[in-house]
């Protein structure tokens, strides 16, 4: 099997999450990176990968060259957007695994909401180019246009509720409730709040969409040996994947062809996981991942977190413990990789007792990882 | 019946076709919604495809669909989370199934956006925006 355990995200940092940083997307990434790098206990001149999304706009040169970079001998990016967290996991790891790098970085720096802002399709706009030559026309303009026009279908076929949907945000909010570091750290929401608030694109309602963020975040990954000499509970990647395309129903996600892959690498199955990060761009796709990641049969999801079971701390699988992209900050993903190396440690605001195996995806079915606690 | 009728955002983006598709868009220009089918196997795409993801083909022929269909899922814009749409919400896009089978992403001119119901039956209608560009867009059929 692919990693078992062979490579270990030594590291993690992040900065404070805001609306308006202040500074440039390329200083929160190379602070990011110190913090991690300080964590993992290695020196900067010593990373020879490192990874970004497409997205990103600090190129790896240039963030080497602050760093001090000796001999940079693994870098790139994986395009897309937003969705590409676990699909670095797996190429960095991959490079540790095959003795390509030793110290490989993964960062992502952004200014979402001072800056360029997602929502607005100032970032994912295609000016009529290519498919979009198909859709935008008609008014479907940026991503939670089309995830709106799966999320209608699937609620039509399953019967899921928009109050269901609203129990993912409140849930979230409880944990980002408990997190010093989550954009709504003070203030609560109840499914009322939910429920009355304003429609964005119709079927999503303002609180089931994600924030916009001004922040950095970074992972650092070496091998499993190298990693054991920092003191405590280590994260190990028991398993990573990435998906970009499949072949696949209207209203399925990706998640539906990469999941069998992932549960083969990791030699596991859903059962065995005790805490997971899922990409909550949209509360909606916790739903629908919790089903096609198998956690769930199809239809079952909506009264799976309604009735509390993906709540810390007495549900039965605990999801985004840190506040998620809805309520801790949106960092495509970054934060939820970080917050799933935390619950493999035990750090976590929200920590599950005895957390052996911790899943992220980072995509709804475009990338995923399952880290195993080590000591 | 509604009489109500739909006003297309002015500065609502337009295609920008690429050269793989210019009978898709030439025949909108006739009057002509033309779907693309695989000379070799048949298999109907829409969009246009380069290649048949079926039997690999790269030659196409193209046949015009008789227009109808139905709604298979839609969205309502409220928030104008694009320049263009300011003054234009609520701002129904629906995705319609063909008889034909392909789904195309689309407006409904004659109903109101609370109006829109999974599995209502429509027909194509064509919309010229200008004249370069020609639209495929659609009514709800009457319910007689």
């Amino acid at each position: 099997m692919a990693f078992m355990n062979s490579v270990t995200v030594a590291g993690v940092g992040e900065t404070e999450y805001s609306k308006n940083s202040g500074r440039s997307e390329l200083q929160l990434s190379l602070e990011a990176i110190n913090k991690a790098l300080q964590d993992a206990g290695i020196d900067r001149k010593e990373v020879d990968g490192l990874l970004r999304w497409s997205v990103d706009t600090s190129p790896e040169a240039t963030v080497a060259a602050n760093l001090g970079v000796e001999d940079l001998a693994w870098f790139g990016e994986i395009s897309q957007a937003g969705n590409v967290g676990a699909a670095l996991v797996a190429n960095g790891a991959a490079a540790i695994h095959a003795g390509l790098a030793n110290v490989v970085v993964i960062y992502r720096g952004v200014n979402g909401r001072s800056g360029r802002r997602y929502g607005r399709g100032d970032v994912t706009g295609r000016s009529g180019q290519g498919s979009a030559a198909y859709s935008e026309p008609f008014g479907l303009l940026t991503p939670q246009h089309g995830l709106a026009m799966m999320a209608r279908r699937r609620m039509f076929e399953t019967g899921v509720t928009s109050a269901q949907f609203g129990m993912v945000a409140v849930t979230e909010r409880g944990h980002a409730n408990r997190n010093p570091r989550a954009t709504f750290f003070d203030t609560p929401l109840t499914l009322e709040d939910h429920q009355s608030s304003r429609l964005i694109v119709d079927p999503f309602h303002l609180f089931d969409c994600c924030l916009e963020t001004d922040g950095g975040g970074a992972i650092v990954l070496t091998s499993t040996d190298r990693a054991n000499s920092r003191p405590g509970p280590s994260a190990m990647i028991r398993a990573a994947v990435q998906g970009g395309y499949s072949d696949r129903e209207f209203t399925d996600t990706a998640a539906v062809t990469l999941s069998p892959r992932l549960w083969k690498h990791a030699k596991l199955d859903p059962s065995n996981i005790d805490v997971a990060q899922i990409y909550d761009h949209f509360a909606p796709f916790v739903v629908f991942a919790l089903e096609d990641y198998g956690f769930v049969s199809r239809g079952d999801g909506g009264e799976f977190v309604a009735s509390g079971e993906i709540t810390w701390e007495s549900g039965s699988l605990p999801v985004n413990t840190s506040g998620g992209h809805l309520s801790e900050a949106y960092m495509q993903g970054m934060n939820q990789l970080i917050e799933s190396v935390r619950q493999a440690r035990g750090e976590s605001t929200s920590q599950v007792q005895d957390a052996q195996f911790s899943f992220v995806d980072t995509g709804i079915g475009t990338g995923a990882v399952i880290l195993e606690s080590g000591e | 019946m509604s009489d109500y009728h739909w006003v297309r955002p002015a500065n609502l983006t337009l295609p920008d076709p690429d050269e793989n598709a210019d009978e898709f868009w030439e025949g909108l220009k006739q009057n002509r919604l033309l779907l693309q089918v695989c000379s070799i196997c048949s298999k109907t795409n829409y969009p246009p495809m380069v290649m048949c993801s079926e039997c690999g083909g790269f030659d196409f022929q193209w046949t015009e669909s008789e227009g109808g269909g139905f709604l298979y899922s839609y969205v309502v814009t409220h928030q104008p989370i694009h320049p263009s749409l300011v003054d234009y919400t609520p701002f129904l896009t629906v995705l319609i199934e063909l008889n034909e089978g392909p789904r195309i992403t689309s407006n409904i001119i004659n109903i109101r956006p609370e109006e829109a119901e999974i599995g209502m039956r429509v027909r194509l209608e064509l919309f010229q925006v200008n004249s370069e560009i020609t639209l495929p867009l659609f009514v709800r059929e009457s319910a007689s």
